[in-house]
């Protein structure tokens, strides 16, 4: 059994390194990318957006961290959506779990998201944010967000095997939720009828979770509730979804 | 003469084949893939303006209409020159094998961009009908703003195009650098909302240029300042006397680097 465990996790690592690795191919920063970025991005939308913020000093420190885990999420759906039919050859072939390309997908995301935390650090101690205790419910966050993103990626990958218009839809989605969640604007700016629905939406959470934590140094309970509850049924619903659905996409494939 | 109208008419039919491959690459595997080109623009328009109200203090009328226009020429800004940067590169093989022109390639990919601008359009129709936004004469204009900005669009791919084959991070570059002129160009943000000292940097993007004079002439029926047309007509010219100036200086390096 212990052995299983392992060799599941060396398949899941070489597949990310491969993915990593094809992803920068021809570039010649490479992964410094994924730390240039969101600086890249901080600067200048903090210069278009503080001006809509209530606390525009507060504004890039807001807008990194809820980014950084917008992305996070993003990224991990948009590139585990074509898992199965990428690895059409080795799906079949192969006797590794079928999970696995999901959660290597997911696992790139997080590891670039790692790599972002770089650029974090260099806006916190450049801005002086205070980092104290409360950085442990960031890592619990990140990883509720990651089992909301592996639930998700599992039924966009299992829809996508039949039908193919689910790519254009999340592509078109994915940007139109980005202004939805409040990762631009803070949400005291949307209008007042929206705030409820805003923020029961996981993908606001998440973000807001790890705000406050960096911002103020603290948390909601009840929005760490929801944010559990969120993870844990998305991901079971995910499992189960594509456990129901796998032997038709072993025959489509 | 009349052969030079024959080549171009074939330089027209490859141009048509690849647009046609493309497309149904794009679509064959999608059940409602045509529909997609209509619909899109319209989810935007919806959630751009319901969730960015708030923000604009001075009403502005129409202000669905206003987000739809600016995001449809962004997006052919967007699509135009991110598919023309790559053209060269992804289209290798065709290159090395046929003796067309290499500029064939990156007007292709221009003109697949304004196709989906083209249908964008066509949705812009009811839309405008339903606003009850009273057209005038001055609708016009938008042919000379189409050439205008197309021509820009045209340097601007060359440019990149070039730069592109020598180093791809371009790419990741120019991507991040186009999320960023969302920003800056207007697209679902009005002017009088930015703060003071940018202002004038915005006044000088083409990309927000191109936006609010098509603005001037669909949704207010003017004519645009002349300053626009003045701005407007210096870039196309200059983007493209230096995009075609780069290109041939550096075409003969780049196919030999391919």
């Amino acid at each position: 059994m212990k052995y299983g465990i392992r060799q599941y996790i060396f398949v899941i690592r070489e597949l990310t390194a491969r993915e990593i690795k094809r992803k920068y191919a021809r570039s010649v920063l490479g992964i410094v990318w994924s730390v240039l970025n969101p600086l890249l991005f901080m600067i200048v939308i903090g210069i278009v957006f503080s001006g809509y913020s209530l606390y525009p000093e507060k504004y890039p420190v807001y807008f990194i961290t809820g980014r950084t885990l917008w992305i996070l999420f993003s990224t991990a759906t948009m590139t585990s959506l074509t898992a199965f039919e990428d690895n059409k050859s080795l799906f079949i072939k192969a006797k590794v779990k079928r999970e696995t390309f999901i959660l290597s997908r997911n696992y790139t995301a997080l590891v670039n998201l790692w790599f972002s935390c770089i650029a974090l650090l260099i806006v916190y101690i450049c801005v002086g944010v205070k980092i104290n205790w409360t950085i442990i419910i960031i890592i619990i966050d990140v990883f509720l967000e990651l089992l909301f993103s592996i639930g998700i990626s599992f039924i966009l990958a299992t829809s996508y095997v039949f039908y193919k218009d689910i790519k254009n839809i999340w592509n078109h989605l994915i940007f139109i939720i980005a202004h939805m969640v409040a990762v631009f604007v803070p949400i005291e700016r949307y209008p007042k009828n929206l705030h409820q629905i805003t923020q029961m939406n996981p993908l606001y959470i998440y973000p807001n979770i790890a705000r406050q934590c960096v911002l103020y140094g603290t948390f909601n309970k009840k929005e760490l509730f929801i944010a559990i509850i969120w993870a844990v049924v998305t991901f079971i619903l995910g499992i189960i979804y594509f456990k129901i659905r796998e032997n038709e996409i072993v025959k489509k494939i | 003469m009349g052969k030079r109208v024959n080549v171009i008419e074939q330089y027209i039919f490859a141009i048509r084949q690849i647009n046609y491959k493309e497309y149904k690459n794009q679509t064959n595997e999608m059940n409602l893939g045509w529909l997609w080109d209509y619909l899109n623009p319209l989810i935007y328009m919806i959630i751009m303006s319901t969730y960015y109200q708030n923000i604009i203090v001075k009403k502005i009328e129409n202000f669905p209409v206003f987000v739809f226009i600016g995001i449809t020429i962004f997006n052919y800004y967007q699509s135009a020159t991110n598919g023309a940067m790559r053209s060269i590169v992804s289209n290798k093989q065709l290159l090395i094998k046929s003796q067309m022109p290499v500029e064939i390639y990156i007007y292709q990919k221009i003109i697949m961009a304004a196709r989906t601008m083209f249908f964008s359009f066509v949705m812009l129709i009811p839309i405008i009908m339903f606003f009850k936004i009273r057209l005038t004469w001055r609708v016009v204009q938008i042919i000379p703003i189409f050439l205008l900005t197309t021509i820009i669009i045209i340097g601007i791919s060359k440019i990149l195009a070039v730069l592109y084959v020598y180093f791809e991070d371009i790419g990741y570059l120019y991507s991040v650098f186009m999320t960023l002129m969302v920003f800056v160009s207007c697209v679902f943000v009005p002017l009088e909302k930015v703060p003071d000292n940018i202002r004038t940097l915005f006044q000088y993007n083409p990309i927000y240029i191109s936006i609010s004079m098509v603005r001037d002439c669909l949704m207010y029926g003017t004519v645009s300042h002349i300053s626009y047309w003045v701005k407007i007509t210096s870039w196309a010219v200059l983007l493209l006397l230096v995009g075609n100036k780069f290109f041939k200086v550096n075409k003969n390096k780049f196919v030999n680097l391919i």
